[in-house]
């Protein structure tokens, strides 16, 4: 059966090719991945993981990491918080039918038709300040009994770390089933579940795959859309295409099996 | 298995390779000393249409019928013709030697050429090509490159490029048809250069010509070597004697081998473009290889 024999244009990657593209993508948009406060951006060997970048990124003064605030201490109004950093590492995808990644058995496996599945690595690190620096500031707290004619009572961000040793990481493996759609021009990715393996309580569990599951479908993903014509390799600069329709014979556009990921396209 | 498959069917490979003949054109100019006529010819040169056969074992891509349009196409023909001199009699002898009177003496054709014309063969010749050819992956090291990193030249229009090729195994020109017109446009220009070259002459002297040389027009036939077929001899004198036809040929062969790939695309690839001042993503492509079957172009390739 040929490629093309229901279609002009074929393109196919399998997981393998693909997960090279992702982590290129790592390598040159490290900012995606990485998320830290003003004090670990200037010095990002401070941070749990070790970032891998390709020299451009340097080269044009790209960020390695995206600059969030310091972290507030809840009910403290002085100038400092916490640092923190957030990294997701070891990216890789796996599609059906799935051969790499062992999902958990809360996500339901195996990998049903059409997904793929996402491993990563989310690494958190968090600035346990100095007791002495402490100490220091509890003596520098204002007098509560001054505090009662402030008028101004809304919280202001910290604009300077706690000092610290080292950061206190942790790293989370965490698992994701997704599904490949095609959107107005674009390759992108639509989480289905999601699961971070060996945390207890139940909730913090919840909660922490709440956070991260939005993270991915509000930041990441996002960003990570590929257009379709450039997974043609620039054909479409000679030829006219559009999406193959959904037929019998073209069930499914992207199509998810045979561990790749193909698009179809006919002449316009 | 290759991280990447590419497949493009017959019909869309006919496209790209549509494109690629359109764009491609040529004039030229040239000609020849043949001893008693000179040729020389300005051509400009297109293709279009043709038709498309992929075929398996071995690969190769068949282009037939691609139409070779020229336009304009002219043909300047100089003739020299032998000079002739004609009159110089004597009509009154001198009883006593010499010669009282003597008829004018004429010479004719002391030029060269005596005569020339040009036949416009704009839209009257009609000929093809069709062709064999292997496609063949190519890495383009763009001088250009040097110096710079791959995202610089990427911004700068400068990147390498992996290119696909045509290259010929067999190719061929056909003449197709040569209109009638050609040989009626031809007489009347001989008519015409006759009329011309004996214009002027008195009745006896056109009839000493026509004595001596038998008839004008026939001797410049004779001269351009043009036999019964006019199609044969202006097929002989452009493709043969003036070498157009190789020329187009070559020409064409050269540029699908090695000047205008049938699709090319960046080295290192960009996946993602550019966002805001982050950096394209680009994606290093390696083991590149084309392949033809029956029904499709195939490229396959890994992501390094």
């Amino acid at each position: 059966m040929a490629l093309t024999d229901h279609c002009d244009v074929f393109a196919s990657f399998h997981e393998d090719g693909f997960n090279r593209i992702v982590e290129h993508i790592m390598q040159q948009r490290p900012s995606l991945f990485n998320y830290a406060t003003p004090d670990l951006v200037q010095s990002p060997d401070r941070l749990c993981e070790r970032i891998v970048v390709h020299p451009a990124v340097s080269q044009a003064e790209n960020p390695l990491i995206k600059q969030i605030d310091y972290l507030p201490i809840i009910g403290y109004d002085g100038p400092f918080g916490f640092s923190f950093g957030l990294q997701l590492t070891d990216l890789k995808i796996d599609f059906h039918p799935g051969n790499i990644i062992n999902l958990p058995p809360q996500l339901n496996p195996p990998l049903s038709e059409q997904t793929l599945a996402l491993t990563a690595r989310a690494c958190a690190g968090l600035s346990c300040p100095d007791p002495e620096f402490i100490e220091r500031l509890i003596r520098l707290l204002p007098d509560p009994d001054d505090e009662k004619d402030k008028r101004d009572d809304s919280p202001k961000p910290p604009l300077n770390p706690m000092p610290y040793e080292r950061l206190t990481c942790f790293c989370l493996e965490v698992f994701a089933v997704v599904k490949a759609v095609r959107q107005n021009g674009y390759l992108s990715l639509r989480l289905q579940g999601m699961e971070i393996k060996d945390i207890l309580p139940a909730g913090l569990e919840d909660s922490i795959e709440c956070y991260i599951s939005t993270m991915l479908k509000l930041v990441v993903f996002p960003k990570v859309r590929i257009a379709l014509e450039d997974l043609t390799f620039e054909i479409t600069d000679y030829l006219s295409v559009e999406p193959t329709p959904i037929s019998a014979d073209v069930p499914f556009n992207p199509d998810v099996s045979k561990d790749q990921i193909a698009i179809f396209a006919n002449l316009i | 298995m290759s991280h990447v498959n590419l497949a493009v069917s017959e019909a869309a490979f006919g496209k790209l390779v549509d494109k690629l003949t359109e764009n491609i054109s040529f004039s030229k100019t040239d000609g020849g000393d043949f001893g008693p006529f000179t040729a020389s010819y300005s051509a400009g040169v297109r293709f279009e249409g043709g038709d498309i056969d992929l075929k398996d074992s071995p690969d190769e891509v068949v282009i037939n019928e691609l139409d070779v349009i020229y336009d304009p196409l002219s043909l300047t023909v100089g003739i020299d013709i032998p000079e002739i001199c004609v009159g110089g009699f004597c009509i009154i002898p001198n009883p006593f030697g010499g010669c009282i009177l003597r008829a004018p003496r004429i010479c004719l054709f002391e030029g060269d050429p005596d005569a020339s014309f040009t036949l416009d063969l704009g839209g009257l010749i009609e000929s093809e090509i069709s062709g064999g050819f292997n496609v063949v992956a190519r890495y383009f090291n763009n001088p250009d490159h040097a110096g710079l990193t791959d995202h610089q030249a990427h911004e700068q229009d400068k990147a390498n490029e992996w290119q696909f090729f045509l290259d010929p195994r067999w190719l061929d020109l056909d003449i197709i048809d040569i209109s009638d017109t050609v040989g009626n446009i031809l007489d009347g220009i001989i008519d015409a250069i006759v009329d011309d070259l004996l214009g002027g002459l008195p009745g006896w002297a056109k009839d000493a010509i026509r004595f001596v040389l038998g008839g004008l027009a026939d001797l410049i036939r004779g001269i351009l070597d043009i036999g019964d077929d006019i199609d044969e001899w202006l097929s002989d004198l452009l493709g043969v004697s003036l070498g157009l036809f190789d020329f187009i040929l070559t020409f064409i062969a050269d540029k699908l081998a090695n000047e205008n790939p049938v699709f090319s695309f960046e080295d290192p690839y960009p996946m993602l473009p550019t966002s805001g001042n982050l950096i394209p993503v680009l994606l290093p492509i390696r083991n590149v290889n084309p392949d033809i079957t029956n029904v499709e172009f195939v490229m396959t390739a890994d992501v390094g």
